[in-house]
């Protein structure tokens, strides 16, 4: 049976992070691995500093990676919840081939002849999680990493927020304009 | 803007939407992307979540990336600041 279901809106309050009042910056800013949360991470080999936001133009290498922590968090800042570590990293990039397994074409062709290839590659990358970790555990607390191989299609790592975050505060700040919604219907 | 707290400077974008059952809201998520330049291209830009009830707004989910490196031959993380 088919429905129409409202599943989200865009807030207005869409901002740029710095010149938002919304304390959600703080709140992210404020949220620190707990000090036995950095040991048992650097126990079990988690870098939990040093974030690089990278370069324009570079490209993708087997390697990169990104290690984020995971918590329950308060605006007040007095909650000590379980924290959890999780690493993606990249174990292959897209053969140039374009005959890695799970590699999908779409072909479009027009009226006047044209056609249109629109290549869909996947990655292959290494999930890890580490916790949870108790925010008052001992620092030899026995936890070990769990690993699994996921594949991750390259589009959606290519889909670039910024840019939406962009057109929609564009629209945003436009005279005339209020709140902008949308609906999707299953 | 600066970037966290460790005096880096990067684009960093707040993407906020609702998700609604019914006309009501539900859930409050917030994005903070930054553009995809690898290494930051394995968390498509994302560098943190913030997810919270609308009718209980003090305790949030959140997701903060920490650290990231390339891979190849690039270096590898440098050591904290003491």
């Amino acid at each position: 049976m088919a429905c129409a279901v409202l599943l989200g809106s865009i807030a207005p309050a869409l901002l740029h992070a710095e010149n938002t009042s919304v304390p959600l910056l703080d709140l992210l800013r404020a949220l620190k691995p707990a000090p036995n949360t950095q040991a048992i991470a650097a126990r079990e080999g988690f870098a939990l500093h040093d974030l690089q936001t990278g370069t324009a133009g570079a490209k993708p290498q087997p390697g990169d990676q990104v290690t984020a922590l995971v918590a329950l968090g308060s605006l007040d800042g007095k909650l000590r919840p379980s924290q959890w570590i999780i690493r993606l990293k990249r174990i292959e990039t897209p053969r140039a081939d374009s005959q890695q397994a799970g590699a999908t074409d779409l072909i479009m062709y027009t009226n006047v002849g044209e056609t249109f290839k629109f290549h869909s590659d996947l990655s292959v990358m290494n999930l890890e999680t580490l916790g949870p970790i108790p925010y008052d555990a001992k620092a030899d607390l026995p936890i070990k990493a769990r690993s699994l191989a996921i594949l991750v299609n390259t589009d959606f790592l290519n889909l670039d927020l910024t840019r939406t975050a962009k057109a929609l505060a564009m629209l945003h700040d436009s005279p005339g304009n209020g709140s902008i919604s949308y609906a999707l219907l299953e | 803007m600066r970037f966290w707290n460790d005096g880096k400077t990067g684009d960093l974008y707040l993407l906020l939407f609702n998700v609604e059952i019914f006309q009501k809201p539900v859930l409050s998520v917030a994005l903070y992307v930054a553009p995809p330049t690898p290494p930051l291209q394995v968390s498509a830009g994302v560098v943190g979540i913030a997810a919270f009830s609308p009718r209980n707004p003090s305790k949030v989910v959140v997701v903060r990336a920490l650290s990231s490196a390339p891979g190849g031959d690039a270096v590898e993380p440098a050591s904290p600041p003491h």
